[in-house]
Order: structure tokens, then sequence, then C-alpha cells
């Protein structure tokens, strides 16, 4: 690799257009990760330490532990919904914006037009615009 | 054996080669053979999806853990589900931007080194033979069981069907396999549930009352399957962790155009196989009220056969004509279930072999696209071949130990490896070799110490040993990255691996 392709990949990625995706992406993705491995991971520990808490009555014999498994279900299906439908509203449109940005083609990232990167994020903000005005 | 049952397993062969020989047709390049030519719908890709992941181990698995054990086998199932979003979230986009035919292409990308390669290659191999095996095996024992034919019989059928679906129709006839598969699964799941639900007045603690009241609240607490107080935690971190590091499930993603597509056909996945997986708690509830867990017990197959035994009673029972075609016909769909799966397994193990190790490590990819073609065909005539010796040879071994060190090896040996490619910059080469080598020793050597292989005088107290092999794991691919200096043309290369992840930038190699 030659100095000016290393300095062009750098370029891309810090690149604001591409910074705002990574940014949008880990907003959704951490807390989506955190609550829903995070409520198995409770019970499964729970499963294990508070055996009696988890045999307790909800409603006859439908216990603690199988609620909180049905409740699981229902939890793993909404957090998988909202995040898709962030990803197709939002996520998309960003890595569009970046793609354009950084004047992208080929196979390493070879945007020979970094130093247009300016003008492209002008075109960027065009296209953000026009899939936002679709959606 | 019945004519009836004889008919059905004709039937569904007949359905399954003509769609062989249809997906033939149209297998003329490498795209076509390990990715459906990339142009699968996200409905089409979640229902192959949902086929590839619903094995015999959680149609029958799952419905006997549940009749056998209660709540232990509920927890198992909806593990399952879980694991897909990890999958959704930080694995299937990136993978499907970065890879082109198999696991081992994105850390090659990330790499740029045929050592990293063949290092992920062997994470692939050995926890894709850990999952055959016991799915040969599987379908020795349950098909000798429910219809009678012997054992050998059934491993030699199984792996001639897979190596015919996959040598001749690749990925397209094994996605029609698996989506085939996913839809009769479902039907039979939704019958039987429906049905049980009729039964109890579609009121499910009517359900639960009965089973608690004929065995004991006991039955339905937590602890009567996962005896160790850690078993759940470590069996809850393999499952959520280590199906992102399962090839013949993350190489479906490479069969759709791009990662949006991609996202969508995981929201089918999530909704087919999620209801299935919470239908087997129902199912299994259901088995073990009507049938009976002695019955159950004492049927053999270890519970598997709690869905047949309760669809044979729902039919009207043993010998009568109802009983005797809803067992015929639940047998043929276990049968469906494991070729769908098996010729998954055998798309992944293939392309490992012949795109990975002999177009691009040995060839340095200097290969015609018809010589790579025909080097597929033969691996996976290869690996058909080795699944049908190995399958043989498991007659009478427990191979439930197997089921868990594929998904241990996976949690362990390949996740840390992907995510840490995909995540973080300063990782290199030796860091992937370190976390496969230490991730794949530890979580084979533990669970060879383990209560599954040594009983009672286990050395290590856990069945499954993710709890402590994939924190190795990811400990053998950090100190194995940060052995090496730091290495600033590699870091950068990061950032256009980075940024191609995420945006798509000129999806494949």
């Amino acid at each position: 690799m030659s100095h000016h392709d290393r300095s062009t990949s750098r370029l891309i990625a810090e690149e604001p257009a591409f910074r705002r995706l990574v940014r949008a992406k880990r907003r959704s993705a951490v807390p989506a990760l955190v609550v829903g491995v995070g409520f198995y991971i409770a019970i499964s520990l729970m499963a294990g330490y508070a055996p009696s808490f988890m045999s307790a009555s909800v409603s006859g014999a439908v216990n603690v532990g199988y609620a909180l498994i049905f409740a699981m279900y229902v939890l793993t299906w909404t957090i998988a919904v909202i995040y898709v439908r962030r990803a197709n509203r939002t996520f998309d449109r960003l890595a569009a914006a970046a793609l354009a940005a950084g004047g992208v083609g080929g196979d390493d990232a070879k945007a020979g037009a970094v130093g247009d990167a300016r003008d492209a994020s002008a075109t960027a903000g065009t296209i953000g615009a026009i899939s936002e005005a679709k959606a | 054996m019945t004519l009836l049952t004889f008919a059905i397993f004709l039937l569904i062969l007949a359905m399954t080669l003509a769609i062989t020989y249809w997906a033939a047709r149209r297998t003329n390049t490498t795209s076509e053979f390990y990715a459906a030519g990339g142009d699968l719908s996200a409905a089409q890709n979640g229902f192959a999806l949902a086929g590839d992941w619903m094995s015999a181990a959680a149609f029958l698995g799952f419905t006997g853990l549940a009749a056998l054990y209660g709540m232990d086998g509920s927890l198992y199932a909806v593990g399952a589900l879980v694991a897909f979003l990890p999958i959704l979230i930080i694995i299937a986009e990136p993978l499907r931007n970065t890879g082109k035919y198999t696991v081992a292409d994105v850390i090659a990308y990330r790499m740029q080194s045929s050592h990293a390669r063949m290092a992920s290659v062997v994470g692939s191999i050995v926890v894709n033979i850990a999952y055959l095996v016991p799915q040969m095996a599987g379908a020795g024992v349950l098909i000798k069981l429910l219809v009678g034919i012997p054992y050998t019989v059934s491993v030699v059928v199984v792996g001639a069907l897979m190596i015919v679906y996959v040598a001749f129709g690749g990925m397209i006839a094994t996605t029609w396999v698996q989506i085939i598969k996913a839809v009769l699964l479902m039907v039979t799941g939704a019958i039987l549930v429906i049905w049980i639900g009729a039964l109890f007045g579609f009121n499910l603690s009517e359900l639960f009352g009965a089973v608690g009241s004929q065995y004991g609240s006991d039955f339905l607490s937590p602890g009567n399957y996962l005896t160790h107080p850690l078993d759940p935690i470590s069996l809850a971190l393999s499952f959520a962790l280590g199906t992102a590091g399962l090839p013949h499930v993350l190489i479906r993603f490479y069969t759709v155009k791009n990662a949006k597509v991609a996202r969508n056909s995981i929201i089918w996945l999530m909704f087919l196989a999620g209801a299935f997986f919470m239908m087997t708690t129902i199912i299994g509830l259901a088995a073990a009220h009507f049938v009976g867990r002695d019955a159950i017990l004492a049927s053999g197959g270890g519970g598997n056969l709690a869905l047949p035994l309760l669809a044979e009673h729902l039919g009207g029972g043993p010998g009568t004509i109802g009983g005797t075609i809803f067992l015929a016909f639940v047998a043929a769909i276990a049968f469906t279930t494991i070729l769908a799966v098996v010729a998954g397994l055998t798309v992944a193990t293939s392309g490992a072999i012949a795109h990975d190790v002999y177009v691009n490590v040995i060839k340095r990819g200097a290969v015609t696209e018809k010589q790579q073609l025909r080097v597929a065909r033969w691996s996976t005539v290869a690996v058909g071949a080795t699944a049908i010796a190995l399958g043989l040879l498991a007659q009478g071994v427990n191979v439930a130990v197997l089921v868990i060190l594929a998904i241990a090896v996976a949690a362990s040996a390949n996740f840390p490896v992907i995510a840490l490619s995909l995540f973080w910059r300063r990782f290199n080469t030796w860091g992937v070799v370190g976390g496969v080598a230490v991730g794949l020793a530890s979580s084979v050597g533990l669970a060879a110490v383990g209560p599954a292989v040594m009983g009672p005088e286990a050395i290590f107290p856990l069945v499954n040993p993710t709890l402590l092999s994939m924190p190795l794991g990811f400990a053998g691919a950090i100190v194995g990255a940060l052995l090496r200096p730091r290495d600033k043309t590699a870091e950068e290369r990061f950032d256009a691996v980075f940024f191609r992840a995420h945006t798509g930038a000129e999806s494949r190699l």
C-alpha cells in the first residue's frame, strides 16, 4: 500500500457522514443487546440461583419462571422489530450518505476523490434529503 | 413399516429430488453453488434460515426436554431465539458486506493472510463436523425407532441424499429443501398446538394446572435437567453467542443482495422459528400429560419421541388408523428436518474445503470458475462420505455431547475471532490463530473432563463449558494480538474494512 492509500482509508473512516452512521448504529445496538441478552442472562442466573422465586405461582400452576420465559419471547421480538425498523429507516440512508461522501468504489475503498470530500458531502446531503422526503 | 409411512417418505423424496433436478440446471457458477446466486428475497431467506436452524434437536429435543424436565426444556428453547439478537445486531450485516461464500472470507479479507484464513477454516470444520455427526446418528436412531429401518441404512440414505442435493443443486437446492421443511414443520407444530389448545379450552393455565397436579409443582421448577446452578448461564452464553459462530447459519446471509435484505430475513426467521420454539413448550407439556413421562422414557431415544408419541396419541392411539397416520407424518417430517439441516452443513463444509483451502490457500485464487465448481462438487462428495463414516461409527455412542461441543466450540473459537475481526482495530493474524487455538482447546478439553463424558466423576462440573471456554477464547485472541507490535498499515486497513462492513461499499469481494 502506498502512503496515499493509507491516509485515504483513514480519511474515509473519519468522514463525518460515516461517523454519523457509526454513532447511530451504536446508539441502537448497545441498548438492544444489553436489554435483550441481559434479560436472558438474568433469567438463566435466577434459574440457577433463585429456583424458589422462579417456582412461585403467578396464576395457578403458571410460575414466575415460565412467565419470564414467555416474556422473553415477546421482548426478543419487540427489540428485533424496533431495531430493524430503525435500521431500514435510518442506517441505509446514512450509509448511502457515507458512500457518497467517501466517493467510494471498488475493493479497497480506493477513493481517489477524497480530496473532493467536501463537494461529495454536499451531494450526500442531497441524497439524504431525497430519501428523507420519500420516508 | 406400514405402506402409508413408506408412501409419505417416497412423496417427500420425490419432491426434494425434483427440486434438486430443477436447481442443478440453475447451478452453473460458484456464486450459484455457494450462495444461490445471492439474490434471494428476505422471505425466502427467512424461511430457509428457519429450516436451517430448527434442527431435529429443536423439533424432537426441545419437546422431549420440556416433557421430561419441565422448565429447563423451555429455558433451552427460548435461547435458540435470543441467539439471533446478536446475529441481527452485530454480525449479519458486516459479514454480508465483507465476505463472499464462507466465514473465513471475512477473516481473510480483514487480515489479508492465509494463516488467518486457515485458522478460521479449522474452527469452521470442527464445528460443522461436531454438528453433522449427531444429526446423522440422530437420523439413524429416530428412523429406526419410528419406522423400523435399520440404523446403518438410515445413515447411508441420509448421507447419500445430502450428497445428491448439494453436489448437484448446491445452495439453491439446499435453500428450497429448507423452505419446504420449515413450512411442513410450522404446519405440524400449529396443528398440534391448536389441537392441544382445543382440549384445554385454549387456556394455557389449564394445561399447566393439569401437568402440575399430575407431577407436582417441582416438575415445573428449574433444575430438573440443568442441575448445577451455573449450568443455565453457561448454556445461555453458548446459545446467545455461539449461534453467531455457526458457519452453516452465517453463510445463509451470503444468499441475499445486501445488508437490508439480510436483516429483514432475520425478522422472518425470528417470528417463524420463535413461534415454533414457543410451541415446543406447549407440545412438551401436553406430551407429559397425555403420553406420560414414564411412557416417553420407556420409548427410548432419551425423550426425543415425546412429540411423535403425542401425535400418535392425539390421532387415536397406537394401532388406530388416525394414530398411524399421524405417526407416519411426523416421522417423515423428522426425516425432512434432518435432511435440510445436513444439506446446509454440507454446503458450509465443502465451502471451507473447496473455496477456502483449495482455491484461496493452495491455488492462491488461480483457478477457473469451472474448476472451482468441480472442486466444490467433489468436496461435497468427500464431506458426505466422511459424515456417513462418522455417523456409522457413532452408533451406540452418546452423541449428545457432540451437540454441546458444536455450540461451545462455535462460541469459544469462532465467535470471538469473528467479532474481534469486525470490530477491533488492533486485532491481527496472531490474534486469530490464538483465539481459535485457545477457544478450541479449552472447549474440547473442558467438555472432555465434564459430566457429559465422565459422568459423576467429572473434573469440571458444567455440562456446557462455554462459561469458562468463551472467556478463554477471547483471552487467547486478545493476548495473541498483543504479542505482536502494532502494525500501522494493518490498522489502517481496518478502517477500510470497517467502512465497507457498515456501508456495503461495492459489496462482494
